[in-house]
């Protein structure tokens, strides 16, 4: 449709790029503002009139108090270790001398592609207080009815939650001690201060913004995270603020009070993503030293001299037990004739996953994962491709609507964006999506919409202005630049952005728990649903599916990324 | 003892490229002396292995009976316990400290009474005239200000040594004037020894007792500025320093002319020939732009085809048969004007095969 408005636009007044810049913005109101609205809305009305009185008297419910401590205390807790984690192994790799860094380096990122609702399922089959295999094993071991450790806690979820955000932190602080100007600290130590002290000192303080940005997003994620408090809380009656509106809605059947009471809840998401993103502005605008190495030199790296093989092996360890121990369990467990057997070669079956393949729930959900993830992130990314280019490119007015649109939904957690699509496209609009695959299909496009942005203005901004003034003063139309030039460009912009998207919508369950209907699940979903049902095992076989899937596309990706590099130049 | 730097038989490699190539040199102390060369060509590996950044592959080196660094041994002093001052081009001043704890720092760390940190702070902010700006953090200083903070850090701690690593390239050609005079009067009020990297050749000229000439990691030439500039050991160091010209020629019954312009003339009596450089009746002159004469009764002629004002001084382009030759004059010496003829004398002529 772009391309129709784009043409017309050659001769006309009123030019393409108002109709553009219209269409964008009509395109991210209805997809992510009217949602988003609808829920403050629902929150703070009863029958179009203001009521505030409700608000504070379901917050003061007992189970909505608890979700809201709970998810407060998780977040901490889980901000915290990760912090720790992120902040200690990004210093051992970036640093140290410890060896096979580049390898150690990729490890401590592979958790972030994992979805965590599936090493929250392996968790539960191995720690759970009685039938975990870890537990058991440690029971049968030391002769006593005590379990080694209760994954059914908050500890447990703090741990396993801690494993896969932990990256957030590892990332942008592994970033920060690389672009870092190594004379900040060789000149510190040529003037004869310690080691220690330089560490303290100069090199902590200095990468701070960073450790608090990667902190404040690890915050933002576990604050409004459904799967892993999901699967380990509710079995203890434990709720978050994500797992207690999907209970309220799921148990009722989506009654009003139900959803009323999510909207409350989802506004306090909303807000303290919204504090949470503020303050991570805040941080990395006071914190923005010139830190960054003229030239590049390599960094002083400390020597961990007779340290260094034992820290090598507790790396490994770590490792071992937060990526191949819940990968192979959930392999091994998918395996199993029963759940609850050992893991012995007789009990051992190939029959789960025939039985996966064939059965039509199973087939139904990964065809309907492929469906959308596929479809949404086609649709996002032209969507997303054209916001950037009027965001970027254009010389409208009116684009700072386009530019708070964008990145709003950065602040929504899926929680909030099923619960708004769900007050918008049932019928109250005349359209009602209701148990079909489009609502997913609809909340999908308004969640991955900002990552589609990101990585489409990122590329858009590196096409200079003068390449495409070139081809206009050479005779081009606007379309014909936009065509040979500017979109030959940013496609690899635009292929990252599908990628960026088809994965993580692949493993989508956040969302999509509160969204389905009985012929729309999705693999997530059904995952859950068997996790919840029971069937261990079918579950496992089923996860075991998903992470050949996600492996597959992440080296895909990989690929199709490293090979696009020197790609976008110019000016 | 005096503490003199002693580098033997100093080796670098990195991975198939030798940085430096068995380096020796001894500098003396209360020398002002610089490392001079294209970039890459071993100076900063070697100012760093000194500091004691980088390991050595070959070789051992000394601060007076002091052994720093040695290869054989495997025995490297960490840099923290040297006692060397150190400038980095970059600056590398902590963003996160204002000017005074800069300069205080590296003094704090030290068991020194509180009063005398504060008191050396203070002194080495008056000697880089950075007093009255204690308060201020460097994003909001200026580039030849951050690097006096860099300065001052390093001389607070009275260091035996103090090392420089290009420290003016990243200053604009008004502050490096000045930040070069500045350094030589402190070196002198301080008497410390000072080793200084550089690729700007007047900056070594100015600053240096001695000074040495590197490229692709051999040694040159180790000598003063003077005796470098006018005694260069040979071609590369010729070129290297100062502006020059290298005009091909030949000989023809023991007198010499331009290559190809036996008409322009033969070059003057008085200038002496090297015979020894000349192989088939081939070689090479070389001289300054500044060191031909212009005159009436010039042995040399030739056609000026560009004249450019540089303000002092005025820069010539004469075509002698195929080949170009600089001249520099003052701008008060010569009247000649664009497609003049002119006739040239050479003061000074230094000969090298072809």
């Amino acid at each position: 449709m772009a391309r129709l408005n784009l043409q017309s636009s050659s001769g006309k007044k009123f030019g393409g790029a108002e109709i553009v810049l219209a269409l964008s913005i009509a395109v991210l109101v209805v997809i992510v503002a009217v949602p988003v609205f609808m829920i403050l809305y629902n929150a703070f009305t009863v029958d179009g009139r203001l009521n505030i009185g409700d608000v504070v008297s379901i917050i003061r419910e007992p189970d909505t108090y608890m979700a809201l401590r709970n998810s407060l205390i998780i977040a901490l807790g889980v901000t915290g270790l990760g912090t720790f984690l992120g902040v200690l192994f990004s210093y051992l790799v970036a640093r140290t001398d410890l060896p096979l860094k580049s390898l150690m380096k990729l490890l401590f990122i592979v958790p972030f592609m994992l979805p965590s609702f599936i090493g929250a399922i392996a968790w539960k089959v191995l720690l759970s207080p009685r039938g975990g295999y870890i537990n058991k094993m440690f029971m049968d071991l030391f002769n006593t009815t005590k379990p080694l450790f209760n994954i059914y806690s908050v500890a447990g979820i703090i741990v396993v939650e801690t494993m896969y955000l932990f990256p957030f932190v590892f990332m942008q602080v592994s970033a920060a001690l690389e672009r870092m100007d190594p004379t900040l600290e060789e000149s510190a130590r040529i003037s004869g201060v310690p080691l220690g002290t330089i560490m303290r000192k100069i090199t902590f303080p200095l990468i701070m913004p960073s450790i608090v940005a990667g902190a404040l997003l690890i915050a933002l994620y576990s604050l409004a995270h459904f799967g892993v408090p999901a699967i380990l809380g509710t079995e203890i009656g434990f709720y978050n603020i994500p797992t207690l509106i999907y209970r309220k809605i799921h148990s009722s059947g989506g009654s009003f009070a139900s959803i009323r009471t999510g909207t409350v809840l989802a506004t306090i998401l909303i807000a303290s993503a919204a504090l949470i993103l503020y303050l991570q502005k805040l941080v990395l605008k006071s914190g923005r030293y010139s830190i960054i190495a003229g030239k590049s030199m390599r960094p002083m790296l400390m020597k961990l001299r007779k340290s260094k093989m034992p820290i090598l092996i507790l790396c490994f360890i770590y490792i071992f037990i937060t990526v191949i121990l819940p990968t192979v369990t959930i392999m091994l467990v998918g395996s199993l004739k029963t759940y609850g057997l050992p893991f012995e070669l007789k009990n051992m079956t190939l029959r789960n996953f025939q039985y996966i393949i064939n059965w039509r729930m199973t087939r139904q959900a990964v065809s309907n994962s492929l469906f959308l993830s596929l479809g949404a992130a086609f649709v996002t990314m032209l969507a997303g491709t054209i916001i950037s280019y009027v965001i970027v490119k254009m010389k409208v007015k009116g684009k700072f609507i386009l530019e708070f649109l964008g990145v709003l939904p950065f602040s929504v957690p899926g929680t909030v964006i099923a619960l708004g699509v769900i007050l918008t496209w049932s019928g109250k609009f005349g359209i009602n999506l209701y148990n079909t695959t489009w609502i997913i299909f609809v909340a999908y496009i308004a969640r991955y919409m900002a990552f589609s942005i990101k990585s489409n203005s990122a590329a858009l901004e590196q096409v200079h202005d003068s390449l495409e003034e070139a081809a206009r003063s050479c005779g081009a139309t606007h379309w014909q630049s936009m065509k040979d030039i500017v979109l030959p460009l940013i496609r690899p912009g635009m292929v990252a952005a599908f990628f960026l998207i088809l994965l993580p919508a692949l493993r989508e369950l956040t969302t999509s728990v509160l969204l389905y209907g009985p012929r729309t699940r999705t693999i997530g979903v059904a995952i859950y649903a068997l996790n919840e049902d029971g069937e261990t095992v079918l579950a496992c076989a089923l996860a075991t599916f998903a992470l050949l899937i996600i492996v597959f596309g992440e080296i895909v990706i990989r690929r199709i990324l490293s090979a696009k590099e020197g790609g976008p130049s110019g000016g | 003892m005096v503490d003199n730097i002693r580098l033997i038989d100093v080796t670098k490699r990195f991975g198939e490229v030798t940085a430096v190539n068995r380096l020796n040199l001894e500098i003396k102390q209360g020398e002002c002396f610089s490392f001079l060369g294209p970039s890459g060509c071993g100076k900063t590996t070697t100012l760093r292995m000194l500091a004691g950044f980088e390991d050595l592959d070959e070789g051992e080196m000394y601060v007076g009976d002091t052994l720093v660094s040695s290869s054989v041994k495997k025995y490297y002093l960490p840099p923290e316990k040297r006692g060397f001052g150190m400038v980095f081009q970059a600056f590398a001043v902590w963003p996160h400290m204002n000017v005074y704890e800069n300069v205080a720092f590296p003094l704090r760390v030290k068991k020194i009474s509180r009063e005398e940190v504060d008191r050396r702070t203070r002194e080495a902010l008056a000697n880089t005239r950075l007093a009255g700006l204690e308060r201020s953090f460097p994003g909001e200083l200026s580039g030849g200000q951050q690097q006096r903070i860099a300065l001052a850090r390093a001389i607070a701690l009275n260091p035996r040594v103090l090392l420089l690593d290009e420290p003016l390239s990243n200053l604009d050609p008004h502050n490096r004037e000045s930040m070069r005079f500045e350094i030589k009067d402190l070196q002198r009020q301080l008497g410390v020894t000072i080793l200084f990297v550089t690729h700007d050749q007047s900056e070594a000229m100015a600053l240096s007792d001695r000074m040495l000439v590197m490229k692709d990691g051999v040694v040159q030439q180790v000598d003063t500025p003077v005796n470098i500039y006018y005694n260069p050991a040979n071609r590369f160091v010729f070129s290297f320093i100062g502006l020059s010209n290298f005009v091909p020629v030949e000989m023809a019954d023991g007198k010499v002319h331009v290559g190809g312009a036996k008409d322009a003339g033969f070059i003057g009596k008085q200038t002496q020939i090297d015979k020894s450089v000349f192989s088939s009746h081939k070689a090479v002159a070389a001289f300054r732009p500044s060191d031909v004469v212009f005159g009436e009764t010039g042995s040399i002629g030739g056609k000026i085809v560009r004249r450019t004002f540089l303000g002092e001084l005025v820069d010539y382009k004469v075509k002698v048969g195929e080949h170009d030759i600089r001249v520099q004059k003052n701008r008060r010496d010569v009247q000649l004007k664009e497609g003049d003829t002119c006739r040239m004398d050479f003061r000074r002529i230094l000969w090298y095969e072809r």
